[in-house]
């Protein structure tokens, strides 16, 4: 029989139950390619933390402040617009996923003395996408503090470790905050995309590689 | 955050594991196509590719979610079936979709059959499924599986129906879990397989 725990929200640092046998009336046994791990740290997402910020996995508990972001009409001018809450949710479990297809994704950005969600900062690639993109943003509330920069720098960071090439960011034209960003960023403008869903875009080049 | 275990389920004809990158090409078609008009398709590829993510996040949001459904004999894809909770759906749900080449066999009835029994083994004390009001293959799956309609239950939108899943206790060793057993076998066995309109 399958332990209770794998069918509850799983918490952080939750022990894990001994392997389940096949179960004889139900044909249950555990999916030999489960990356699971036995406990603590989820083997695909990293925890990252810098001068002021943590990235960290994004949990059910973030939802809310992720739902207020992307109904904030003024946080979405530049990014399709505001969006209802059941559009939310099918993102928000969606950036979970595309760690699961791609092996890297976005983390939610707290502070670090408290756990409050500030932001959304990582690399993406959806479908048939012509480069891996660093995304940012920041929740309504927390702009102005460079915590998107210092974000972007860690996770360009951990991505470079990793030998991977240079990421590209797609940016509205009159998105102004987010074309500044990209400059501190130290990106060159380039072509532009019809983003699916933001409409026209420029895409921007980072530099090859980060410094630590 | 450890990630939420995704069990593997056998059945006589069927393979029930978590859905992979490889998956995604016939989860794709599906969903580009007419067959996904009752679960607010088609979708463009940008809109499938983020609905796959999403399918597979909900397992790390939820602790359960949907399973990619295999054939035991050549390991095809034939759907997906399992739980599935949005942010605005009232109850949790079992939900399934098979591909539209795969219907007709009986898939959706032994995939839903062997997920609902896991899920009230570890813990579901019921469930409903929202089905469109003209999603008639739906329907009778939903018939066939012993859910009866809710007419009390909050819908999602209000054009939908809520049919409710005998509970554990309707479902365990009744007269009703035996006929799902037996048509499940009916379909698996090529003398036995039911004639007349295909259902899922």
């Amino acid at each position: 029989m399958i332990a209770q725990s794998s069918l509850t929200v799983i918490e952080r640092g939750t022990p894990r139950a001994p392997a389940a046998r096949r179960d004889a009336e139900t044909g249950i046994l555990p999916d030999p390619r489960d990356r699971d791990s036995t406990a603590g740290e989820d083997p695909m997402i990293p925890t990252l933390t810098t001068d002021r910020l943590i990235l960290r996995v994004p949990e059910l508990a973030d939802f809310d402040a992720y739902a207020a972001f992307r109904a904030d009409a003024h946080a979405m001018a530049w990014l399709g617009g505001p969006i209802d809450r059941e559009a939310a949710w099918h993102q928000f479990c969606a950036l979970l996923g595309q760690w699961r297809l791609r092996g890297h994704g976005r983390w939610i950005v707290t502070r670090r003395e408290e756990p409050t969600p500030r932001g959304l900062v990582g690399l993406f690639e959806p479908i048939d996408w012509p480069a891996v993109e660093l995304s940012w943003a920041t929740f309504p509330g927390s702009e102005g503090h460079g915590l998107a920069y210092e974000a972007s720098r860690a996770a360009r960071r951990w991505w470079h470790a990793q030998g991977k090439p240079a990421l590209v960011s797609h940016v509205a034209p009159r998105n102004t905050r987010s074309v500044a960003l990209a400059r501190r960023l130290g990106c060159t403008p380039g072509e532009t995309m019809p983003h699916p869903t933001y409409g026209e875009t420029v895409r921007w080049h980072h530099p090859e590689g980060e410094a630590a | 955050m450890t990630r939420a275990k995704i069990p593997l389920i056998e059945t006589r004809r069927l393979v029930l594991r978590a859905p992979e990158p490889e998956d995604y090409p016939d989860f794709k078609a599906t969903f580009a196509s007419y067959r996904s008009r009752f679960m607010g398709g088609p979708l463009t590829p940008y809109e499938a590719w983020m609905l796959y993510a999403a399918e597979i996040g909900h397992w790390d949001i939820r602790g359960f979610g949907m399973w990619m459904i295999h054939a035991k004999a050549d390991d095809r894809t034939l759907g997906m079936a399992g739980g599935w909770q949005p942010a605005a759906w009232p109850e949790r749900e079992l939900a399934w979709i098979i591909w539209p080449k795969e219907a007709g066999q009986g898939y959706a009835l032994e995939a839903t059959d062997a997920v609902r029994r896991y899920l009230y083994r570890t813990g579901w004390e019921g469930a409903v499924s929202y089905v469109g009001s003209r999603n008639l293959d739906s329907i009778r799956l939903c018939e066939r599986l012993g859910a009866k309609r809710d007419p009390e239950a909050q819908t999602i939108a209000g054009d939908d129906l809520v049919y409710r899943h005998p509970s554990p206790a309707e479902l365990a060793d009744t007269r009703l879990s035996w006929a799902i057993a037996r048509e499940i076998e009916h379909y698996a066995d090529p003398k036995l397989s039911p004639e007349g309109m295909p259902v899922d």
